[in-house]
């Protein structure tokens, strides 16, 4: 059997680059896997490049509007979003910024895809984060997105929340938006010395009355719970505290 | 009484209310809390499937008025209970800071005299945008017959001022709500819609009528909200179908609420509002009524089949939306993908857009999706219906409601 090579790269600059060495020297791919995601296996060949003179490669050529695209489709979990990128960048040679209109190219439909799945997922946890009040008004609140948007998410409570301070954690990625007077901060565990927050005294009472608002809003002659569901799917339930657990 | 029990009984009373949007408005934090999302966002889902992403409640559900389908009417036996302003803001600011909501829908029960109930509400939203610094989203309804001084000075502090119809027509308000008048009510909307501007209404107005209490057609029904789209330039109409809560001699007895009657009007309303659409090409004095089994788009478009089958490739943003299945999305997909290539049948799947109703109406690249022959009403109506997936859902749903009982 063939040995499989697969393309390695530690963060979206290397990325970059990377897929500009590859459509220079004319290389297609088996896979490209971020270095800590990769498992090998028998039939597969990892190879780390060091290109960094190809760093430069798309300056002034990318549009900011393909770049953003490729930026939000690359915070997707999507198993081959290294590759969908890598081929929308090869045809972007030969087509130019229209390559994002050509939605007959498999490549151009699967970045609209992640791209539109993670603008999505970002205005859902807009809506449905939920903060609990701690002591010394400061907020907090934890959340298991599917998709890595908490640098897309964040912005929105800053400019909402101008007073108050507040930490939003990303339970799975060990990632925290910290946000304290004016500023904005993107934290890793390791920045973070030692959480020891307490709910404030009101927190409770609050919850509690929430759940009956919550309760009570709904017309109980009308109850679809499937189109509930259709709405709200399971995996937001967790930190949102009117839902029952199962 | 406790705020528990208070909000109790006040979410209680607003939740017949249709409406929980808080779109349209950019209000800007200025150093305060909050600020408005232009497309509103959604806070959580009540267990009806309806959006929660205001905290609906009334200021107070005693009321002087006794309007026949109202749960708070005067004549009614039920617990009352008021808010005061403070407890109001509270309620608001701390649900708002756990991000539990987008703002808040403040209507109520009429107290005293009209003008004394605004003036409250007024007092109530003054204290929570000068004194608490909100800048969230808020919906208030104005009250038939306050008096225009103190509408103005709500329209100011407010992003969503509006009043509700009740009902399609003067004929059943006269009837069923004899102390509101039509008069009063398309009053305040003329009122809003002459002064609305960044400043005075941003989100601009609604209303909301009840279906199923009194005796009108669908085709009165879409009339009615045309008129009222037309002349008052509103951001949305609402309908509610009737859930009994009063016996009266006056209303109908439903056993379950007119959910799909419901559902058709939310989709023909979309048509007039989005698509171009103009009342007489749904509904007609022969056909009042709108077709239990098919969409009305697709019922249109069953009734004109000689305007089909379009070339996707060729024909307007406007006639792609008159294609059945096909809304402003996929057009703009379509329009934005033809000019650099011929759009085949299995590039519409590829673009993620859906054919299961379109296909029977659309020629891709000069090929229809099966033998020609077969284009005939008959055989596409029989077809729809067996595709459809919509009918046996209401079917479950209504057997499910009936089983409750």
């Amino acid at each position: 059997m063939k040995n499989e090579n697969i393309y390695i790269y530690e963060n979206f600059k290397e990325l970059l680059s990377l897929i500009a060495y590859l459509i220079t020297n004319q290389i297609k791919p088996y896979n490209i896997q971020k270095k800590e995601k990769v498992t090998p296996n028998l039939f597969t060949n990892l190879i780390h490049l060091d290109t960094h003179t190809y760093q430069q490669f798309w300056n002034k050529k990318l549009s900011l509007k393909v770049l953003t695209l490729i930026r939000d489709a690359y915070r997707s979990e999507d198993k081959y979003k290294e590759l969908v990128i890598y081929y929308v960048l090869l045809n972007y040679q030969k087509y130019g910024e229209k390559v994002i209109y050509m939605r007959n190219l498999k490549c151009t439909n699967k970045l609209l895809a992640l791209a539109k799945y993670v603008h999505s997922e970002t205005h859902k946890w807009k809506g449905f984060l939920r903060f609990q009040e701690m002591e010394n008004h400061f907020y907090y609140a934890e959340f298991e997105p599917i998709n890595d948007i908490l640098e897309l998410l964040a912005p929105h409570f800053k400019t909402r929340f101008q007073r108050e301070n507040w930490l939003i954690k990303d339970v799975k990625r060990k990632k925290y938006a910290f946000k304290n007077e004016n500023q904005l901060f993107f934290l890793q565990e390791e920045d973070i010395l030692k959480l020891e927050l307490k709910q404030s005294l009101k927190e409770e009472e609050c919850e509690d009355l929430w759940k009956t608002f919550f309760h009570t809003i709904a017309i109980k002659e009308r109850t679809n719970k499937k189109c509930q569901q259709n709405f709200m799917p399971k995996r937001y339930w967790k930190y949102m505290i009117e839902m029952e657990k199962e | 009484m406790t705020i528990k029990e208070k909000l109790t009984i006040l979410a209680d009373s607003a939740k017949y209310d249709a409406s929980c949007s808080s779109s349209g408005s950019t209000r800007q934090n200025k150093g305060g809390l909050g600020s408005a999302s232009i497309n509103g966002i959604c806070h959580s889902f009540s267990s009806d499937g309806r959006c929660i992403s205001l905290l609906k409640i009334l200021m107070t559900n005693c009321c002087i008025f006794d309007c026949k389908y109202c749960i708070n009417r005067k004549s009614n036996q039920v617990q009352r209970a008021i808010f005061t302003p403070e407890e109001i803001c509270e309620l608001t600011i701390n649900f708002y800071k756990r991000n539990y909501i987008e703002g808040l829908f403040l209507s109520s029960g009429i107290i005293k005299s009209p003008d004394y109930t605004m003036e409250k509400m007024i007092e109530t939203i003054y204290l929570l945008r000068q004194k608490y610094h909100f800048n969230g989203y808020i919906h208030a309804k104005a009250i038939p017959g306050a008096s225009e001084h103190l509408l103005k000075k709500l329209g100011t502090l407010v992003d969503r001022l509006s009043a509700n119809i009740e009902l399609p027509s003067d004929n059943g308000l006269k009837l069923l709500a004899p102390e509101k008048n039509t008069q009063k009510i398309t009053g305040i909307m003329s009122y809003v819609k002459k002064n609305q501007s960044k400043t005075f209404t941003p989100a601009g107005q609604s209303t909301q009528m009840i279906i199923g209490a009194s005796k009108e057609k669908d085709l009165e029904i879409l009339k009615r909200s045309e008129n009222l789209y037309q002349t008052f330039s509103l951001k949305r109409v609402f309908y509610s179908a009737y859930i009994p809560v009063n016996h009266d001699s006056l209303l109908p007895s439903l056993k379950t609420p007119p959910l799909k009657r419901e559902h058709r009007l939310y989709q023909a309303d979309w048509l007039l509002r989005y698509y171009n659409y103009k009342v007489e090409d749904l509904l007609s004095e022969q056909n009042p009524n709108f077709n239990v089994l098919l969409d009305p788009k697709a019922d249109w478009a069953i009734r004109h089949l000689n305007e089909f089958p379009k070339e996707i490739n060729r024909v307007s943003y406007y006639d792609l939306l008159k294609i059945p299945g096909i809304g402003p999305t996929s057009a703009k997909k379509i329009i934005s993908s033809r000019r650099y290539f011929k759009i085949e049948f299995n590039d519409l799947k590829k673009m993620g857009i859906s054919v299961k109703k379109a296909k029977y109406f659309i020629l891709c690249n000069g090929k229809y999706f099966m033998n020609k022959e077969f284009f005939e009403a008959s055989f596409i109506t029989k077809n729809m219906i067996l595709e459809s997936t919509e009918k046996i859902d209401v079917q479950k749903k209504q057997l499910s409601l009936f089983y409750e009982e």
